[in-house]
């Protein structure tokens, strides 16, 4: 049945055995008939089929193509611009000296450390929230004179630094025997970067944890 | 533009995408009719057949076009995207025409002066989309049974079955439209 369909569809005419059956059977003589002229109309509707001009259609596709090329070749051009500019501004922010956390103490609120404020400190005195902590309530820190107190919930650092024994000569400290060695030392930083206070480590040899000030 | 013409599709497509716009054209050249006729029998009307001809170019040139060569043809892909846009465009299209639009495609009414061939048309129009694109490839574009599985993206027998089943249906229909222009002319005859 398909084959007939097949023969029909392609309009080759019927061979001799074909032809014998289909004389003989009326039903494939319908289906024959019925599909060549099936075949004979679709012929017919092909040949009204027209895909009219082409011209407008490839024109509008070309100018919507170099339009597309023209931005993408704006779009890699600024592309490569912006990256040098992209990856100098990210090295400048990276290298900051305000950007490096491997440098920075940990960063804790003051209060969990502790709360400094000089006596004798103008703005000390001033400040209710600030509370006066003397040297031995605050963990072992003394407070480094001539700065300012810290402000109330101001975040300090604390730094473990090698300082010269000198400067804890300056700093007030009595230190006998001065020597060019360096001694450990923890020092609270408050947010401005100035140390606010030190303490020592319990094994630097200390005649007098006493400060004074100037 | 001569030695472009002997180039493949997949070889233009390749120059579309370093930016030669004369590929473009002649891909134009090759496919436009072909998808012209399929979108135009599939949706039986002239304005969406433009339509998706037309955007199958655009997505094919747009950047980042999805086209890869290991899964096929181009020519497959182009027909693939213009079923999708006919299967998209299908319901609103539902929804905008009138109904006596719908039932009267525009494509080739006028065209069409024989009211046998032009129910068959309507016929055609009727068909689910299977049976419709077996038909429209390979009754309507003379496509080979393996061109058409190609570009339906399916085997070679399910293509065969399609269209004799495809033709089984349109021939009940055309031997009833028949009948009808027979009784009608018999009528006409009557004193």
């Amino acid at each position: 049945m398909r084959e007939l369909v097949e023969q029909a569809r392609i309009g080759a005419p019927a061979g001799a055995e074909l032809a014998a059956h289909l004389a003989a059977c009326p039903n494939c003589a319908a289906l024959w008939d019925t599909e060549r002229e099936l075949s004979a109309r679709f012929r017919q509707i092909r040949q009204s089929v027209s895909a009219g001009d082409p011209s407008a259609g490839r024109k509008c596709i070309l100018a919507q193509f170099q339009s597309q090329r023209r931005r993408t070749l704006w779009q890699r051009g600024f592309a490569w611009t912006l990256a040098p500019v992209a990856v100098l501004v990210l090295a400048l922010v990276l290298l900051a000296p305000w950007h490096h956390p491997a440098r920075r103490g940990s960063a804790v609120p003051a209060n969990d450390v502790l709360s400094l404020s000089l006596p004798g400190w103008s703005g000390a005195a001033e400040d209710a929230d600030s509370p006066e902590i003397g040297p031995e309530d605050s963990a072992g820190f003394l407070p480094v004179p001539f700065v300012p107190p810290l402000a109330s919930g101001e975040a300090v650092r604390v730094e473990r630094v090698e300082l010269p024994q000198a400067a804890l000569v300056c700093m007030g400290f009595a230190v006998e025997g001065v020597s060019q060695n360096a001694v450990t030392a923890e020092v609270v930083v408050g947010e401005d970067g100035l140390p606010r206070a030190v303490r020592l480590p319990d094994s630097l040899d200390m005649q007098d944890r006493d400060f004074y000030f100037n | 533009m001569t030695s472009l013409k002997l180039r493949t599709d997949e070889e233009l497509y390749r120059r579309i995408r370093n930016g030669d716009q004369e590929s473009v054209a002649v891909l134009y050249e090759r496919h436009r009719e072909p998808l012209y006729r399929y979108a135009l029998h599939m949706s039986g009307n002239r304005s969406t057949a433009e339509e998706v001809t037309q955007e199958v170019f655009l997505r094919l040139i747009a950047p980042g076009g999805g086209f890869d060569d290991q899964r096929g043809s181009l020519e497959a892909y182009l027909f693939g995207i213009a079923r999708n846009l006919l299967r998209r465009m299908r319901p609103a299209m539902s929804l905008e025409q009138a109904p006596e639009q719908m039932a009267e495609p525009d494509a080739l009414r006028d065209l069409l002066q024989d009211e046998t061939t032009a129910a068959l048309y309507r016929a055609v129009q009727e068909l689910p989309d299977a049976y419709r694109e077996a038909v429209v490839l390979c009754d309507l574009d003379e496509r080979s049974y393996e061109e058409a599985a190609r570009l339906m993206d399916c085997p070679v027998g399910t293509v065969r079955s399609r269209l004799y089943r495809a033709r089984a249906l349109l021939g009940a229909k055309l031997r009833k439209a028949s009948g009808r222009e027979l009784a009608r002319e018999q009528r006409d005859r009557l004193p």
